[in-house]
């Protein structure tokens, strides 16, 4: 009988224990559901800073702020001609004293 | 009573048979069926787009890129206000998105009908869905989610993102659709479709009641594989400088269009622009005729810039030397029942070579020709990759044909001698001159340096056709093309202190069987320095108002890029 009585307990056990985690198991899902959203919204947030990033390093947009911020194109460009190796000085020809 | 007994004994069994039998026809025979109603409801899939790859610049910084925007829908029946009140507030939302760049004269009149369209829309109450705008942004999304109204609805589309707006258009292609979906058409877009279009995936897996996933049901998960990406060799700089200078210059001449191409000797495409352009956002707004890249797709008769090839040969074929004098230089040359004659109707007696390409000078061009004769003519025509495709990595590259070798005349060999009665395209004409700045190696035109993404990387190898002419040829004609920068037509427009190797080029325009003397194609090809070549340049303007001639047109817009280019790829004068 005792042992009829330990046998019916651990059974109950196991039912409760199997309740329990299924409810666990089901709410589980939520947990996934709401980790798989906030992964595709981080990777749209991403690719969204990424084309903010990708607008504001653009050329066009550099040369637009460089408008309004007032600067100008050079009109004169100094250009130093080709020195030959001899005008070198002797450190950048790798000679040494 | 044992007789009840065994009656309702039998009824049981007789119910219980019927109940098994039921049971089983339930079980067995319509398994099939209520088991795909079953898995229909807790089984759901979901398509994962794969990510179109980029296009980046040398530098690595987009020129078109992927971005997800928000296709806008209404519920008629669900909307809770007014369809006049809801289109004043959608109206400058959706507006802002479609016509980001327009004036202020032109705002008011295109507000007013946007908000006409969208009451209008919101008015249809038979309906279900109406679209309202196919693309608006995240920020804009952000506002309408923001004002909580009913029966509005949004769905994420992938789009094309160009951070430099239409810069390159006509380089890049844009992205289109077709019965099966996105498709790239054009240029790079065109050419590398599938490689920028990648695989979709698809997940499938066991839903509960609330849509959540059931942990250790059943999960299928075929991944996407995004698009790859392509790294070019176009340098965004030069790109910026030739598109701000080509539609000065198409202007500043009274150009009907043009277009300017920079590359390596050895084939990389470091620029290239063309005006018109488009917007390849917009690309359905733009006439179906500019879509096309002029420089691959567009043929014309080149002119004098052709002179260089042909003398080119004439070195090689060691039938002329730079000191070779001309002994019909001294008038017009009778060819059949056609007269050539000088573009200046100067004539300059026993010119050399040298002194030909100098002066431009089409007798002189006419008698080296006649040294080379039709045959070798011809050959070096097809080595030099006259009249085939160049294979440059752009989808609509097309190629005027070559006409057969026996069909060429003593006119053809004449005129083809100065660039008339034969065709190329842009990119045809600067391979030429590339080969001559590689040292007689004609190289392939490329535009994409690598194909990468995911952990792949793969260098697109550059290639090129052989040798078409000695390397020692090659040094002759760029001392010729040197001399014509010097000393030729457009002298008065090249930088002091720089060595060019140059030549100018104006061709008539056939119209209707005959040339038309005011319709040029003035174009400029040319490299520097002339002895180690950083870049090829050509730059072609159609039909330039401001005169016809090349070297008041084309060649002074080839040195005003030149000038920028030379700090920037840090050239420094010779002298």
């Amino acid at each position: 009988m005792r042992r009829f009585k330990y046998t019916l307990a651990f059974l109950l056990v196991l039912v409760l224990a199997q309740v329990g985690v299924s409810v666990a198991y089901s709410n589980f899902g939520g947990t996934i559901q709401e980790l798989n959203e906030k992964a595709k919204s981080m990777a749209l947030e991403n690719q969204r800073l990424r084309v903010q990033t990708a607008k504001q390093e653009s050329l066009t947009n550099v040369a637009h702020v460089a408008g309004e911020l007032g600067f100008v194109e050079s009109e004169v460009i100094y250009l130093t001609p080709k020195a030959s190796e001899a005008q070198l000085p002797t450190s950048v020809n790798g000679e040494t004293n | 009573m044992e007789k009840r007994i065994s009656l309702v004994a039998t009824l049981l069994a007789v119910a219980t048979f019927l109940l098994i039998l039921r049971l089983g026809f339930w079980q067995v025979i319509k398994n099939g069926e209520f088991s795909r109603i079953a898995r229909a409801q807790y089984l759901t899939g979901e398509e994962i787009t794969a990510q179109r790859g980029s296009i980046l610049a040398s530098d690595g910084m987009p020129l078109a890129a992927s971005q997800v925007s928000w296709q806008l829908w209404a519920d008629p029946q669900k909307i809770e206000k007014s369809p006049l009140d809801l289109s004043s507030t959608f109206g400058p939302l959706i507006f802002r998105e479609k016509f980001p760049d327009v004036s202020e004269e032109a705002k008011l009149n295109l507000l007013k009908s946007e908000e006409e369209r969208i009451k209008k829309l919101l008015g249809q109450k038979e309906k279900r869905w109406v679209l309202l705008s196919d693309k608006v942004s995240d920020e804009t999304l952000k506002t309408i989610e923001s004002l909580k109204l009913a029966g509005f609805g949004w769905d994420k589309v992938n789009s094309r993102f160009y951070p430099e707006a239409s810069m390159a258009a006509h380089l890049l292609g844009f992205l289109g659709k077709n019965e099966a979906g996105d498709r790239g058409y054009f240029g790079l877009e065109g050419f590398y479709d599938v490689t920028l279009s990648g695989k979709s995936g698809f997940v499938r897996q066991e839903e509960d009641l609330r849509g959540n996933p059931i942990p250790f049901g059943f999960f299928s998960n075929v991944p996407a594989n995004n698009g790859l990406d392509l790294v070019t060799y176009i340098d965004r700089g030069a790109q910026f400088i030739v598109e701000k200078y080509i539609k000065e210059g198409v202007e500043k001449y009274g150009a009907k269009s043009g277009s300017v191409i920079i590359m390596k000797p050895t084939g990389e495409i470091l620029a290239m622009a063309s005006t018109p352009s488009y917007d390849p956002v917009k690309y359905n707004q733009a006439e179906q005729a500019v879509l096309k890249n002029p420089v691959v797709a567009d043929a014309f008769e080149p002119g004098s810039v052709f002179k260089i090839l042909v003398m080119a040969s004439a070195l090689d074929a060691d039938v002329v030397e730079p000191d070779t004098k001309c002994d019909i230089c001294i008038g017009p040359v009778q060819i059949g029942k056609y007269a050539i004659r000088t573009w200046d109707e100067k004539y300059h007696p026993d010119s050399t070579m040298e002194e030909v390409i100098v002066h431009s000078d089409n007798i002189g061009m006419v008698f080296a020709a006649n040294r080379l004769g039709k045959e070798k003519m011809w050959d070096y025509l097809n080595k030099f990759g006259i009249g085939r495709l160049t294979d440059v990595d752009l989808e609509e590259e097309a190629s005027p044909d070559l006409r057969d070798r026996d069909s060429w005349g003593d006119i053809d060999l004449a005129t083809a001698s100065f660039g008339q009665g034969v065709a190329i395209t842009p990119i045809q004409l600067i391979r030429v001159a590339a080969a001559i700045a590689n040292h007689g190696v004609l190289p392939i035109p490329r535009i994409v340096e690598k194909i990468q993404g995911g952990g792949f990387e793969q260098k697109v190898p550059l290639q090129d056709e052989g040798r078409v002419i000695s390397e020692e040829a090659a040094g002759q004609i760029t001392r010729m093309m040197i001399a014509a920068v010097k000393y030729g037509e457009s002298k008065w427009v090249a930088p002091k202190g720089f060595v060019v190797a140059g030549k100018t080029g104006t061709a008539q325009i056939p119209i209707a069987g005959h040339y038309d003397p005011n319709k040029t194609m003035a174009s400029f090809v040319g490299f520097a320095p002339a002895d180690n070549p950083k870049f090829v340049m050509l730059v072609t303007l159609r039909e330039p108002s401001s005169s016809p001639w090349a070297s008041e047109t084309a060649a002074p817009l080839w040195f005003s890029i030149a000038k920028e280019l030379f700090p920037y790829f840090g050239i420094q004068p010779e002298e």
